[in-house]
């Protein structure tokens, strides 16, 4: 029976190919290219690696590198699975769109979970496999390894990646035993994503920690040079990870001990199967109930937990809860509301921009204060607070303007028959963005301010860019999600709601905007030094100048934007 | 607006998915305060004429006027006309059932204090009084399509479009809606609904029209429908089947049963 339905599940990827719509056809068949070009571009260069560094460095420390290498790369991959698997299983085993027909059918729950396990596993794991696989093939063939390595290498390959999937799996059928999925969804995104985030702070933290527990590199000699990556990277803590004793398994067999062999690859196989064991077991307890609870009865919990207000309070406004965004401008308000109640989006948003101002500071914060003494015609840290914040809001704005149109969802029709014009629409869509990015910018500027010290004068010019910069921004951002929308159900997995091809548009259209923005700004002020003008004169010229090129951009791109939008069509 | 002016009017509307014409040459007039049936097999055309009514599609050749309107020249003044119920309710699951009728009253323009009265009064009708604080995606599918035809019926449209109205309602429910629907037609207003319950179409609706593989066959009320079927007694349902079937297909069914 699984068989039945794993081939069932084949024939419709391989419909896919040759039934689909013709452009989703040829999207898949140019994402496979590109994915079999991957595959021997990586096999390629591994391999000429592999034996460059056999060639040229001595084995032993060729081998030590090989030993760390290899840990980390499965690291990574562990790492990876844990921070974005919880969801996806979440998704694959409890909010799948055939479910329902699945286990209405007379097959075994078991067959079902099992059916879905292994869903889960390969979307989990096969860009992975594309990735990592061939490294493992060359170094295989680099090192003339016997025919046992290959099976052991793919054996070893779906341990590491099920010990992670089956986590994820054990904790979504626990999560979704006290809350409704698709909150549950939302919620361990969450939690995989801080969990992410961890992980990559006390990596960073370990690497400092590394380089001050290194030896001195007095010498260049091998053995030195051995001591010091072993000081650097190999730290204890990799030892707990199940992801390094696969990847000890491979390294121990290209060794020849083939004791250190056996022992990791008998306990990485051993936990993998236990743990598949433990979700199976388990899963025949409360798999079919879970679910059967949460897509009939369990929604109505989740909902009332989360209520947000952005009411504005004023007298009879207030009763009605819409003050300022009555009529046409209800819908920000609507999408402000909707926004807030989708912790995935959020995320989305606001991850990589903590991200960004974290990683900024981790990396700057010694030379900070030494870069205060750098003077071009003004000093570097009047730059950096002018244009740093904005780079960084305007990676925020583009994922939040960008989906404007397609974050709709299959309810755009809602908007379609709605008596507004096209350009109401695009324009609430613009403000929208163009509010929670600058409220962003604010944030980060701020904290800009404090750490740079610009001085008041460049602070208020710094707001004033930041609202003309999100402006723009929104602009740019909205036209192309309108030109390049993916309408998706609310319950899609992936929340992107822009083309991959727009996707790629918007961000060179961004690059661009920026460039041109910073370098009107950054002529006038040059200029402005040269000619001894003062900051009351230089300031307001700046200023004027970025709002005609935003008014041009408004102008063109919303008009444009316009037509894109009446013509586009419902089809769901 | 007098009466009897035409609320809906196509003219040799037609669709075409590349070389399937899923709507082909339909031309309609249906007049204000009229219910009209809208009939047809599965794939018939149904839903891509209400999308079309309604501008969610373009046609490929052909206009359509809402209460004297071209949906494609002057396609604001249209939609503030009319108020369309799609097959499935697809609303937006993360506001609360009130913050959605909110919003449908305000992008509709309605007064403020209209609103508060006609949700009051909506989720009432509807049996969801209790249940306006709660997010749409905790609803039943019964309750969402409950709460897409209030999100419709907010600004008093002069038009309605229904797409199987009454699909997945409990017979309560069902009941409210065609009471509705009788209630706004006789104060003027044109309601046009495809369904597949010919019961519902035979009872309360004025006139029907059928519609098979984009084509409309036949339309009219119940005796000039039997004229074109030939059937002298028949019911809608041998109608229809005359209409639409082939004549194995009929046969076929009468040996089943
Ligand atoms: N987006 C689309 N692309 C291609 N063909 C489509 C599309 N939408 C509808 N069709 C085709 O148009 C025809 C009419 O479909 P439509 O949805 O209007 O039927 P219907 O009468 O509403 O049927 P039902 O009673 O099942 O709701 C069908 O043959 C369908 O396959
Ligand atoms: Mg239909």
């Amino acid at each position: 029976m699984l068989g039945l339905l794993l081939k069932n599940r084949l024939n419709i990827l391989f419909l896919g190919y040759t039934r689909d719509e013709i452009k989703k056809k040829t999207g898949r068949i140019i994402g496979t290219f590109l994915g079999i070009a991957i595959f021997s571009l990586i096999l390629y260069y591994s391999a000429r690696f592999f034996t460059f560094i056999y060639n040229r460095l001595d084995t032993g420390l060729a081998n030590t590198i090989f030993d760390i290498a290899l840990d980390y790369i499965f690291l990574v991959v562990f790492i990876f699975i844990i921070f974005t698997g919880i969801a996806t299983s979440l998704y694959i085993l409890y909010l799948s769109k055939d479910l329902e027909l699945l286990l209405s059918l007379p097959i075994k729950y078991r067959t079902v979970f099992i059916y879905k396990y292994i869903e889960a596993l390969v979307t989990n794991s096969y860009l992975f496999f594309i990735a990592i696989m061939p490294i493992l093939i060359s170094f295989g063939i680099t090192s003339k390894l016997p025919m046992a390595y290959y099976p052991s290498m793919i054996i070893v390959f779906i341990s590491v990646v099920s010990i992670p999937t089956s986590l994820g799996v054990l904790t979504g059928m626990a999560a979704v035993r006290l809350i409704n999925p698709n909150r549950a969804k939302e919620i361990l995104a969450f939690i995989g994503g801080l969990f992410g985030l961890l992980i990559w702070l006390s990596t960073q933290l370990i690497a400092r920690f590394g380089e001050n527990m290194a030896p001195q590199l007095k010498s260049m000699s091998i053995e030195d040079i051995k001591a010091y990556i072993t000081a650097v990277f190999d730290k204890p803590f990799l030892k707990f990870f199940p992801s390094t004793w696969g990847s000890n398994t491979l390294f121990y067999l290209h060794n020849g001990n083939y004791k250190e062999f056996g022992l990791n690859f008998i306990l990485i196989t051993a936990v993998s199967a236990l743990l598949i064991f433990l979700c199976i077991v388990i899963s025949q307890r409360i798999y079919y109930t879970g679910w059967s609870n949460s897509s009939q009865v369990a929604a109505r919990t989740g909902s009332r937990r989360v209520k947000i207000k952005i009411e504005v309070n004023t007298d009879e406004k207030g009763k009605y809860g819409y003050g300022l965004f009555s009529g046409v401008n209800y819908f920000i308000l609507k999408d402000f509301k909707i926004l807030l109640r989708d912790a995935r989006r959020l995320l989305n948003i606001f991850l990589p921009m903590f991200m960004f101002t974290f990683l900024f500071f981790w990396s700057f914060s010694r030379s900070i204060n030494d870069s205060g003494e750098i003077n071009f015609f003004l000093p570097l840290k009047i730059i950096l607070f002018l244009f740093l914040p904005l780079a960084i809001i305007g990676l925020v704005n583009s994922n939040i303007s960008a989906n404007n149109i397609g974050s709709e969802g299959l309810q755009f029709w809602i908007l379609k028959v709605s008596p507004l014009q096209p350009k109401i629409i695009l324009r609430t869509k613009i403000i929208f963005s163009s509010i929670l990015t600058i409220f962003c910018g604010i944030i980060i500027m701020t904290i800009f301010y404090f750490v740079f010290k610009p001085g008041l004068s460049y602070l208020i010019l710094g707001l004033i860019l930041l609202i003309l910069f999100s402006w723009g921004e929104s602009i740019i951002g909205t036209s192309v999600g309108t030109f390049f929308p993916v309408f998706k159900p609310s319950q899609s997995s992936n929340k992107n709601n822009i083309s991959f091809i727009g996707g790629m548009l918007n961000l060179m259209l961004f690059l661009l905007y920026i460039l041109i923005f910073a370098g009107i700004a950054i002529g006038i002020l040059y200029l402005a030094n040269y000619l001894n003008w003062s900051s009351l004169i230089s300031f307001p010229v700046i200023i004027a100048l970025e709002l005609i090129l935003d008014i041009i951009l408004y102008n063109t791109l919303v008009n444009l934007s316009t037509y894109r939008l009446n013509a586009l069509e419902w089809k769901y | 607006m007098s009466d009897n002016s035409i609320a809906i009017e196509t003219f040799s509307l037609t669709k075409k998915y590349g070389s399937l014409a899923a709507v082909n040459n339909l031309n309609l007039k249906i007049k204000s305060g009229e219910i009209f049936g809208f009939l047809g097999p599965n794939g018939a055309g149904k839903t891509t004429t209400i999308k079309l009514m309604t501008g969610l599609l373009k046609p490929t050749a052909g206009t359509v006027k809402i209460t004297g309107n071209d949906i494609q020249e002057d396609p604001l003044g249209a939609k503030k006309n009319f108020g369309l119920i799609p097959e499935e309710p697809l609303i937006y699951e993360k506001l609360t059932g009130i913050e959605f009728l909110r919003f449908m009253g305000n992008i509709f323009t309605v007064d403020r204090k209209e609103i508060e009265e006609k949700i009051k009064e909506l989720l009432k009708v509807f049996d969801l009084t209790g249940r306006g604080d709660e997010l749409i995606q905790s609803y039943s599918h019964g309750m969402k399509q409950k709460m897409a035809i209030a999100g419709a019926l907010i600004h008093s449209p002069k038009v309605l479009f229904f797409d199987e109205p009454t699909v997945g309602l409990d017979p309560r429910s069902a009941r409210v809606i065609k009471d509705i629907m009788k209630f706004r037609a006789r104060s003027g207003v044109c309601i046009f609904m495809s369904t597949h319950i010919l019961e519902i179409a035979e009872r309360i609706c004025d006139r029907v029209g059928i519609i098979n593989k984009g084509e409309l066959i036949a339309v009219g009320n119940m005796d000039e429908l039997r004229k074109v079927s030939k059937e002298k007694e028949g019911n809608l349902e041998e109608i229809f089947l005359q209409l639409t079937g082939e004549e194995e297909d009929i046969d076929i069914i009468k040996s089943l049963t």
